[in-house]
């Protein structure tokens, strides 16, 4: 189908930017891009994608060329959009539809909901009480995990609206995490201090990162996977920090033994 | 150990729900992430890096599998099955050990910690290089021509 190569440009752009905000991986928005290209035939075609940014140019049958540039502020994992833009991306190509449908396919998508709070809370409280099963410890234990791992969720959640990177958040819930496990032993019989910190913690090491740098690696996309990666270890680094800054300042106010 | 395996599996569909999936995806999860902990743990090895390969392997394998059959982008299975083979223990231990003032167990742990996480993207590394070196290796196709039909240009 021939359309307009802007608007074919602007929806490239578009489904594009939505599957990396929602955290897919870059040589994914390279195969929409192609998927576009190929559904409203555009025979000629560039795209380079980054975590942070997109460009695409399509040629068109004059052999000029028209760019645009996506700029991605802040990616938050989401798999519902993730597969919801590859799903329409495959529909499209299989049997094209007018811009103006495309872009209103991806309004849909763009407003899809989030859980509710209370789903969220309850999954990250679940999640945590897992992992501090799977860690050895008892029925308080895993109370307390559930309790901290939504406290946690709250915190992030919050924060996260304040800061742009998860750099910081993480290094704060790291400090609540190992202050609320702490205060726990102290008023529940819970007393596994440093495994209940972990249970409520894992939640949040950035496994998903390293899985997108490590798939974006396997399929030579270098710069995104290398800068993936180092994401990875820059949030581990100031998740680790933020529970052994509270572990220094509780021993050296309060004198807790570590 | 099974309950472990069970517990791995609802934690990752735990993480499956804060990251927004939907419906069955979440059931999907949870198996791979049952199943990869189950590698991790169940399987006879002497050597945690060995482990961790084969776990993030056959997670992977899993998810590009189901992938091919749902026909939805392998990444909504392999990163909440992923969730509880990341070594975060070893990190923490690292840290805690490092607080303890001058103790030789600090480096020990983080090397741990790293070699895991490389580990892992080794079995991850493997498994989407060979799916990618499979020119044929599509979705299942309408006709039922099974795994092995379809091109070799969709997005998964």
């Amino acid at each position: 189908m021939q359309q307009p190569i802007e608007q074919v440009l602007a929806l490239a752009g578009r489904a594009g930017k939505i599957m990396l905000e929602s955290g897919g991986e870059s040589y994914r928005v390279e195969t929409l891009v192609r998927y576009m290209c190929r559904a409203y035939g555009v025979k000629d075609y560039r795209c380079s994608a980054t975590p942070t940014n997109i460009v695409i140019t399509l040629i068109d049958n004059n052999g000029t060329a028209h760019t645009i540039m996506e700029r991605i502020g802040s990616r938050e994992m989401n798999l519902h959009k993730m597969e919801a833009v590859n799903d329409f991306s495959q529909k499209v190509s299989r049997s094209p539809v007018s811009v103006e449908e495309a872009m209103a396919r991806l309004d849909v998508i763009e407003a899809s909901k989030t859980y509710p709070l209370s789903v969220v809370l309850l999954a990250a409280g679940v999640g945590s009480a897992a992992f501090g099963f799977i860690f050895g410890g008892g029925l308080w234990e895993v109370a307390t995990c559930f309790t901290v791992g939504i406290i946690i969720r709250l915190v992030i959640l919050f924060l996260r609206r304040k800061a742009v990177s998860d750099v910081f958040p993480n290094f704060i819930c790291g400090m609540c995490a190992s202050l609320l496990c702490w205060v726990a032993t102290l008023i529940t019989p819970a007393t596994l201090w440093h495994t209940m910190t972990l249970g409520s913690l894992t939640l949040l090491f950035p496994g998903q990162v390293l899985t997108n740098a490590m798939r974006d690696i396997a399929a030579g996309d270098f710069i995104s996977g290398t800068s993936n990666a180092a994401e990875a270890m820059i949030v581990a680094a100031a998740l680790a920090g933020g529970v052994g800054a509270m572990y220094l300042m509780l021993r050296y106010f309060l004198g807790v033994v570590v | 150990m099974s309950v472990n395996v069970f517990a791995a599996a609802l934690a990752s569909a735990a993480f499956s729900i804060l990251f927004n999936a939907r419906g069955k995806n979440i059931l999907l999860a949870a198996v791979g992430g049952g199943l990869g902990y189950w590698a991790y743990t169940g399987l006879p090895w002497d050597n945690v890096f060995a482990a961790a390969i084969m776990a993030s392997t056959v997670l992977s394998l899993y998810a590009e599998i189901t992938a091919r059959i749902v026909k939805a982008p392998a990444t909504i299975y392999l990163i909440p099955g992923l969730i509880p083979l990341v070594p975060g223990r070893d990190l923490f231990q690292s840290v805690l050990q490092a607080l303890q003032g001058p103790a030789p167990g600090t480096e020990e742990f983080f090397n741990n910690a790293l070699i895991k996480s490389g580990s892992l993207a080794v079995g991850i590394l493997l498994v989407s290089t060979l799916i990618k070196l499979m020119p044929r290796l599509g979705p299942v196709g309408k006709k039922g021509k099974g795994l092995f039909h379809g091109s070799t240009k969709k997005n998964i």
